[in-house]
């Protein structure tokens, strides 16, 4: 295990960002995908190999010196990164969409690539950066890092009113960030210790229990707002439809796959277990929130016209349920959340890749206008039947066992003092059906039925949308088929979560 | 005439750097030609100079801090002119005159 | 013959295996001749075949034969849900009739779908609806049901849109699907809940996946730590997911849609085994519904109002396939109807001989049909017998069984109406010879319609020989399977039901063959009937005008208020960015001025409070 070396996971995207700039690069176009791609694939592999050498009782940690120093001693800042189960499965997902997202960008980024590539190598470094500090100030740092090369990827390569739409994912995040910076400065000044390691800020609060309850659910709250605006949970969600819509399709499979989960990832940290009695008070009510947005999303999306827009409407639906789940405070609650966390990433990717697909070849994006792909490009139905059954939860594929886990738990959850809770939840359960209507709204209406003469002369998938689309889909099955692979990972920090914050 | 020796204090000085002052910013703010204002700038640049200088005669007991602020001042003021100066030439080149209201490439 | 029951799971994962390698070996262009491709299919069915004939004769010899196979499939905390295979009398008696019709159809299927160009395709999907299908009846406990009902539901809902470019066919498969998938809600959700209730409160941990093997404790144990109310929720849910896949009111109106499908789809999915699964399902959960009598009145009520409402839907029908597709409805509530009232026997016989007759009207259907070139309006036949007596005679054998005068329905049917003359069930006795007679009146209407008078076309169908091989073979288990179900000699029992199809028959002749013009004209039932109730058009209306609504209220919602308050915030900084723009002129001067104007403001402010506040300091 001392062999693998985390910085060298985290930072070496970033060295390979500069290297492009630098003068002695070779700058064709082709070489710098390829190489791009070729890299991916080898930190990927790298990634994996974290997961096979993963041993759930030593955690992987290191350090980054510069200059002989590990951040700023004198207020306590550490670059320190480390890795447990739920880190390990956000860092390798976040490889793979990489590489997923750097294959499929060969047909829609034409354009600058240079600086496309590079861009996309620095929001990897900051989104692994996110997944693995166990710095609360070098998570913050990393957490808007990746917001610059976002706003310029969704500006430079969108489509649509793509700088409107970057303008307004890039204020909405920093709106939230400003709560979080607030909640973080908030924390550190109530620990004595001006240590922003989570593990002793952890050990401050909950053993010598000295922060008062109210100044707990009022720093919760801030934290909550931060990270709810990358959920997005309702109200704080209008950002997403229009961010995803007008990203280019690599770039929505990111957004969607990695992006959201970050704050999911942030919420699991700092909410549930720095702050678990905090809360435990709130989670009731969070509750709630979650089954409003997974109603309300669900609907929303059997209600648009836009292809993109009913996945991305169906992607914050399905971050209800990654919510609802964290907040059941059971076993298997929590583990239903983290799996559909990592479930709706595969699958929200494989759809958006799918319809950036779909927009790339008609170049529309209005339901109305497309009918009867089927026809033409079988493979593509075959692939987006599969992802929508993926999608709605049908078992054997991973969608399911989250779904499933979720709404056990969801359903076995102990708030005696809260007697509405029952009957909120019971409506969590319609999504089944909701899903099941906006999914094949989408599919019936892109795919079946007969087709329009203008569309008759579309190609099927090329090879390289084939292997993404497939490879994506293999490890949704395998998972599926075998959930037991995943759930051991993550078993460890579930029982640390359940054990801080049940009741 | 004996009587009439004048006792020089700091509010003198402090009165006469404010009369450089307002002129100066009356300057700034009024003149038309692009040298004029920089002239009067100069004024202010004078005005907190005697200031200094004044106040370290009456306050510090060591008399030395304003004085060296105040040739700092004045060295800081110099190189500031000469850019500006050369900034101006560059301006007057571009448009043929020197008129301050016709240099307001600034306004959004 | 051990072997064989030992290992009992490739009979559930050949279909998958040959699901796969057909699948892949069209896409990937290796797999392309049909005959290897059926050679497959019928492999592993016959496979299947011998090991279930093997495990229902052991089954049948051994007393409360049992054998269960497990593996975990999830473990989180002490939650541990297992899949496996669990073999008794029920599921391996289900198994049997599951792989004969399949196998009857896949030989059909190669005919009927030889010149389709989505051949494997048809076949892949066949294969895996096999492997759900089987999976489904050997379930260990309540979740790989839920699973397998999940798979089958999506392998109808792929086999129903199978002509996904025909509109019909994509509307019928989406409609089918959602409708279903009503049905898996509440299923899962009853499941869940009776999951946790043993699982939270029993202590018994390890039964939180619901085992049948020990079934009745968990009925005891649901039984006793619930409330009544709590406890017929619960059931309710569960039976509501019965109710969605066998097609019983109010959620039946997919499975007429369904039609839409290939005619082999009909045949084995949508009236012989998936349809069944409902069933199947209430006869699993049965020690579990015994114990409170408002869910078994629950049980009858929904079959009675399921059957009535199918064969009263029959009878006007004008389509071939959805006239059994209704039928099918109906003959399932009469299972239903079975359950309900206890005959938990009957009822699974009654599905057995259903199933056959079933399958074979439908495959005689799908012949007709395959000759007129797909058109499956009944106007379009009429005296079929003179071409093709062979499948009129079989098609004869199947009316009379299924409106149980002869053969195998006789057999099973005269079982329900023993049992329920047994226990004095009056009402539900009457309702169900309302049912036999309408069952009796529409399928002899069709035989009629469409064997007997004049007809329409003057030149000789030719059939493939093949398609009648599985129809006969059907045919033979149909009229042979009475023999084997066991007897109840009571003349007056059998009599009264006989007695009122036999006067069915006569009217359906009377109606449709010796006076056509003298049809009764009831315009109101024909309206009813023939609008299906006005159930579609009511759906109709919920799904169009009601859900659609809900969902514009919805979006409106989000882009009126949530994203209208960040509009909002926007315009209001942009209003103020604008009139602070207005400030900015361009001159340097007026810049100083104002910031002087400011400096001096604020320095006097300062004073002023600084001098205030001494002052009073100082009061």
């Amino acid at each position: 295990m001392e062999y693998l070396s985390l910085n060298l996971l985290i930072f070496s995207p970033l060295i390979i960002a500069i290297l492009f700039f630098l003068p002695i690069f070779n700058t064709k176009e082709v070489f710098i995908r390829r190489f791009t791609k070729t890299f991916m694939g080898v930190h990927f592999v790298y990634a994996l190999c974290f997961w096979i050498f993963y041993n759930p009782d030593v955690n992987f940690f290191d350090e980054l010196f510069l200059f002989g120093q590990s951040g700023v001693q004198s207020l306590g800042i550490r670059s320190a990164f480390a890795i447990d189960g739920l880190s390990l499965v956000m860092v390798t997902l976040t490889s793979f969409l990489f590489f997923m997202s750097a294959i499929s960008s060969k047909t829609i980024i034409r354009h600058r690539q240079k600086l496309y590539y590079g861009l996309l190598l620095l929001l990897e470094t900051s989104v692994l950066g996110v997944f693995t500090s166990s710095d609360i100030f070098i998570f913050f740092c990393f957490w808007e890092l990746e917001l610059i090369p976002m706003y310029f990827l969704i500006s430079l390569w969108g489509s649509g009113r793509a700088q409107k739409s970057a303008m307004k994912f890039l204020l909405y995040t920093f709106f939230g960030s400003l709560f979080l910076l607030l909640g973080i400065l908030l924390l550190s000044y109530y620990s004595d210790t001006l240590n922003f390691q989570m593990s002793s800020l952890f050990a401050d609060i909950n053993v010598v229990d000295k922060l008062p309850i109210n100044i707990q659910i009022l720093i919760s709250i801030l934290l909550m707002i931060g990270f709810f605006v990358k959920l997005p949970i309702i109200p704080l969600h209008t950002w997403l439809p229009n961010a995803h819509c007008d990203a280019p399709a690599p770039i929505s499979i990111l957004l969607a796959g990695l992006l959201l989960k970050m704050g999911a990832y942030g919420f699991i940290r700092f909410n549930i277990l720095l702050l678990p009695d905090a809360f435990k008070i709130l989670a009731p009510f969070l509750i709630v929130f979650a089954v409003i947005n997974i109603i309300h999303a669900g609907l929303c999306a059997y209600n648009q016209d836009d292809i993109k827009k009913i996945i991305a409407y169906s992607s914050i639906s399905n971050m209800g349920i990654v919510l609802l789940g964290l907040c059941t405070n059971n076993e298997e609650g929590v583990t239903g959340g983290i799996v559909h966390m990592v479930s709706h990433g595969l699958i929200c990717a494989g759809l958006f890749m799918i319809v950036g697909i779909i927009y790339n070849r008609t170049k529309t994006r209005d339901i109305k206008a497309i009918s009867g792909l089927g026809t033409v490009m079988p493979n593509l139905m075959g692939f987006t039947v599969m992802f929508s059954f993926a999608a709605i939860g049908v078992p054997l594929l991973i969608g399911f066992v989250g779904e499933f886990l979720t709404f056990w738990g969801a359903f076995s959850v102990q708030y005696d003092s809260y007697i509405f809770l029952p009957t909120v939840i019971i409506f969590a359960i319609f999504v089944l059906v909701i899903s099941a209507a906006y999914m094949f709204k989408f599919v019936h209406r892109i795919f079946f039925g007969s087709i329009d003469n203008s569309w008759a002369i579309l190609k099927d998938l090329t090879a390289h949308e084939f292997i993404v689309l497939s490879s994506i889909l293999s490890v949704i099955v395998f998972f599926g088929i075998n959930p037991m692979s995943l759930i051991d990972v993550i078993n460890p920090i579930v029982e640390v979560i359940v054990e801080s914050a049940g009741i | 005439m004996a009587n009439l020796v004048f006792n020089i204090t700091l509010f003198h000085y402090l009165i006469l750097a404010l009369i450089l002052f307002t002129i100066g910013l009356l300057g700034v703010i009024l003149s038309k030609n692009i040298i004029k204002a920089l002239i009067s700038a100069e004024f202010l640049i004078s005005a907190v100079n005697i200031n200094f200088v004044a106040f370290a005669f009456f306050v510090d007991s060591a008399k030395l801090t304003g004085f060296i602020f105040s040739i700092f001042t004045i060295a800081i003021g110099a190189v500031e002119l000469a850019i500006a100066f050369a900034i101006f030439y560059l301006l007057f080149k571009e448009k043929k005159t020197v008129n301050i209201n016709d240099y307001k490439e600034l306004k959004g | 013959m051990e072997i064989f029951i030992q290992n009992i799971g490739l009979t559930v994962l050949f279909p998958l295996w040959c699901s796969v390698l057909i699948f892949l070996g069209n896409f990937l262009s290796i797999l392309k001749s049909k005959k290897i491709i059926l050679s497959l299919t019928l492999l592993s069915t016959t496979f299947g075949l011998i090991t279930s004939l093997f495990t229902f004769f052991n089954a049948m010899v051994t007393e409360n034969f049992v054998l269960e196979n497990t593996f975990k499939f999830l473990s989180v905390n002490n939650f541990i849900l297992e899949l496996g295979t669990y073999i008794d009398l029920t599921s391996s008696f289900m198994l049997l009739i599951i792989f004969t019709v399949t196998l009857a159809v896949q030989i059909y299927s190669y005919s009927y779908m030889y010149n389709d160009a989505s051949f494997s395709r048809f076949f892949a999907l066949m294969n895996f609806f096999t492997f759900s299908m089987s999976a489904l009846v050997l379930s260990p406990n309540l979740f790989q049901i839920y699973i397998c009902w999940e798979l089958v539901g999506v392998s109808s809902y792929l086999l129903i849109s199978f002509w996904f470019h025909k509109n019909a066919a994509s509307n019928a498969g989406k409609k089918a699907f959602v409708m279903n998938r009503i049905g898996d809600m509440c299923l899962l959700a009853g499941i869940i809940l009776s999951s946790i209730i043993i699982y939270n409160y029993s202590g018994q941990t390890d039964f939180a996946d619901i085992p049948f093997s020990s079934i009745d404790k968990i009925a005891a144990y649901l039984f006793t730590y619930t409330s009544e109310p709590i406890f017929i929720i619960i059931c309710v849910l569960l039976i509501l997911g019965s109710i969605a896949k066998s097609a019983q009111f109010p959620l039946h109106t997919w499975l007429p849609d369904a039609m839409e499908g290939p005619t082999p789809v009909s045949a084995l999915i949508h009236s012989a085994t998936m349809v069944a699964a409902g069933v199947f399902l209430i006869a699993r959960l049965f020690p579990i519904y015994y114990q409170s009598s408002f869910v078994m009145n629950f049980i009858v009520i929904i079959g009675i109002i399921s059957a009535l409402i199918g064969a009263f839907c029959a009878i006007t029908c004008r389509d071939i396939k959805r006239i059994l597709a209704y039928s099918t409805s109906s003959q399932l509530g009469i299972m239903f109807i079975a359950l309900g009232s206890g005959a938990l026997t009957a009822s699974m016989l009654y599905l057995a001989t259903h199933a056959f007759i079933k399958s074979m009207l439908f495959l005689c259907a799908g012949l007709i049909m395959s000759l007129y070139l797909g058109k499956t309006d009944i106007d379009n036949f009429g005296g079929l017998k003179k071409h093709m007596s062979l499948i009129a005679y079989i098609f004869l054998i199947g009316a009379f069984s299924l409106s149980g005068i002869l053969f195998s329905g006789f057999a099973s049917k005269s079982l329900v109406f023993h049992h329920l003359f047994e226990t004095h069930s009056y009402y539900i006795i009457l309702s169900l010879l309302v049912i036999s007679f309408m069952t009796a009146f529409y399928i002899f209407r069709m035989y009629f319609l469409v064997f007997e008078g004049n007809s329409h076309t003057s030149d000789n169908k030719k059939y493939s020989h093949v398609m009648v091989v599985p129809i006969l073979f059907l045919c033979v288990i149909t009229l042979l399977l009475g023999f084997f179900l066991p007897k109840m000699s009571t003349l007056k029992y059998e009599l009264i039901p006989v007695t009122t199809e036999l006067v069915a028959i006569l009217l359906a002749y009377l109606f449709y063959v010796k006076f056509v013009n003298m049809l009764p004209k009831l315009p109101i039932l024909y309206n009813l009937s023939y609008n299906k109730l006005y159930i579609d058009n009511f759906y109709d209306f919920i799904t169009q005008k009601l859900y659609l609504g809900i969902c514009k209220t919805a979006n409106f919602i989000d882009d009126y208020i949530f994203d209208g308050t960040v509009f909002v915030t926007v315009f209001l900084t942009k209003l103020n960015a604008w009139l602070n723009s207005k400030f900015q002129t361009g001159s340097v001067q007026s810049y100083i001025s104002y910031s002087f104007a400011i400096l001096a403001l604020v320095l006097t402010g300062f004073c002023l409070v600084y001098s205030l506040v001494a002052y009073f300091a100082e009061v």
